[in-house]
């Protein structure tokens, strides 16, 4: 008893020192080398099961969530309300698919607007693996073109960056965690800045010029990377909310809020190709 | 620790990554979400031990290390440890019936606080006194509302599959 003990505080010192070492090799490679072939490996054997998972998960959801509690006792009642159930749950994902051939629609039109060309892509895991991260899952990967620092967007606007790639899916870092800060340019002017995620709460912008003027309700895009990665130039990130007044400060910041909503992420794109242009202010949508 | 145990744990800590992921971490709740994964490493600590607990903890962590976007071996190392001491403990544990949930309770807000100190020493921006704030309360909360649905499951997995060391089996 007592040496099985020993043995398994050995095991646990052991793991722990593993552990600790390879914190320290991933943060010193910067998510290159010996563990980043760990995480590529990961996402080649893990990715397929998720993809079933999500693609069983998604009309089981719809199906769930129509069917009320069945408490009657005559088997016609049953089985009347069965098929009622199953014609409405038939109703209902006709409703989902037009959603999403909605979103696709938009998708598309954004796209088309800033002349990027887009891989569509499905999220099938939302909300990163451990706490405090934000991260998404998507269904393609190097088989479809996708590679790392690609451009993440949807219908809306910019959603994020791709992290981690693997055969059939990718990890994408969302503009809204903060580790994530984008080059952003004020609509219809050359001022420049960078956004900030925070989470849950809203984006912050610093402006590299205390003197501009900010409003509540301006707009902002993409400036644009080089090369176009991690970001292609002129996508919509979103809406000026508040504006801080700090005197003497070096930069001006404000809060944004972003234009995707982030907690209900289905469709998204990769923009596997840069436009050849800046699309400037063309892809924002018009004023209402 | 026999294979077909070792095998069957192996098998519930990849269920549950992947339902964690693909459903509840979508349902969308406020605050944050229950960790499944976690739930699971306790149920296999309770079960089987301190010496299961740390290996199921650590392959655990690993898996979602390599899926996520943090440095690899974080989870690793939190979920080992969480292992440990739940399997280090169980007989304090087993002596009364609320004693898993308290297990549980310990082990969700023990792993997410481990968790925040680790990001502060690396000065991760993700870590902060807000996002505690609201992740804490939200995962203990969430954990040991799954907890006795998921506690049995997987007890009854692991366990139910034989070998000497069965503790908290039914039957």
């Amino acid at each position: 008893m007592n040496r099985d003990a020993r043995r398994t505080r050995l095991l646990l010192a052991l793991l722990v020192a593993l552990s600790l070492t390879l914190v320290t090799l991933d943060y010193r490679a910067g998510g290159g080398g010996l563990v980043g072939k760990l995480r590529s490996t990961a996402a080649a054997v893990l990715g397929p099961p998720q993809r079933a998972v999500a693609a069983v998960v998604h009309p089981v959801g719809t199906v769930i969530g129509s069917i009320p509690h069945l408490t009657g006792y005559r088997a016609e009642a049953d089985r009347l309300r069965r098929e009622n159930d199953d014609l409405r749950a038939q109703l209902r994902s006709t409703g989902a698919d037009q959603v999403r051939a909605a979103e696709l629609d938009k998708l598309l039109g954004t796209a088309g607007r800033g002349q990027y060309r887009v891989v569509p892509a499905r999220v099938v895991a939302l909300g990163g693996t451990a706490e405090f991260e934000w991260t998404a899952t998507i269904d393609v990967g190097s088989r479809d073109g996708v590679a790392p620092d690609m451009t993440v967007l949807n219908g809306d606007g910019l959603v994020g960056r791709v992290k981690t790639v693997g055969p059939v899916t990718a990890v994408v870092l969302l503009v809204v965690d903060p580790t994530s800060t984008v080059g952003a340019r004020l609509e219809g002017s050359l001022q420049l800045g960078t956004v900030t995620g925070h989470g849950a709460g809203p984006m912050s912008l610093q402006l590299f010029d205390p003197s501009v003027k900010v409003a509540p309700g301006d707009r902002l895009v993409t400036f644009g990377s080089a090369g176009s990665r991690p970001f292609v130039p002129g996508l919509p990130i979103g809406t000026v909310r508040a504006v801080e007044n700090t005197p003497g400060a070096l930069t001006r910041t404000a809060t944004v809020t972003p234009y995707p909503t982030f907690s209900a992420l289905d469709l998204v794109g990769v923009a596997i190709e840069p436009p050849r242009t800046d699309p400037r202010d063309s892809v924002l949508p018009p004023r209402p | 620790m026999t294979v077909a145990r070792g095998l069957l744990a192996a098998l519930s800590v990849l269920l549950g990554v992947l339902v964690q992921q693909t459903v509840l971490s979508r349902l969308g709740l406020p605050g944050g979400r229950p960790d499944l994964v976690l739930l699971v490493v306790v149920a296999v600590g309770l079960a089987d031990g301190p010496g299961a607990g740390t290996l199921v903890g650590f392959g655990a962590g690993l898996t979602l290390d390599c899926l996520g976007d943090h440095p690899i071996g974080l989870q690793a190392l939190v979920l080992c440890l969480v292992g440990y001491a739940v399997g280090r403990y169980r007989d304090e544990v087993d002596r009364s019936t609320i004693g898993p949930l308290l297990a549980v309770a310990a082990a969700a807000a023990g792993s997410t606080l481990l968790f925040a100190a680790i990001g502060a020493v690396l000065s991760d921006p993700r870590v902060g006194w807000t996002a505690l704030a609201r992740e804490l309360p939200a995962s203990v909360g969430y954990d040991l509302l799954l907890a006795p649905f998921v506690l049995p499951m997987v007890t009854r997995l692991v366990a139910g599959s034989g070998g000497a060391d069965t503790k908290v089996a039914p039957r």
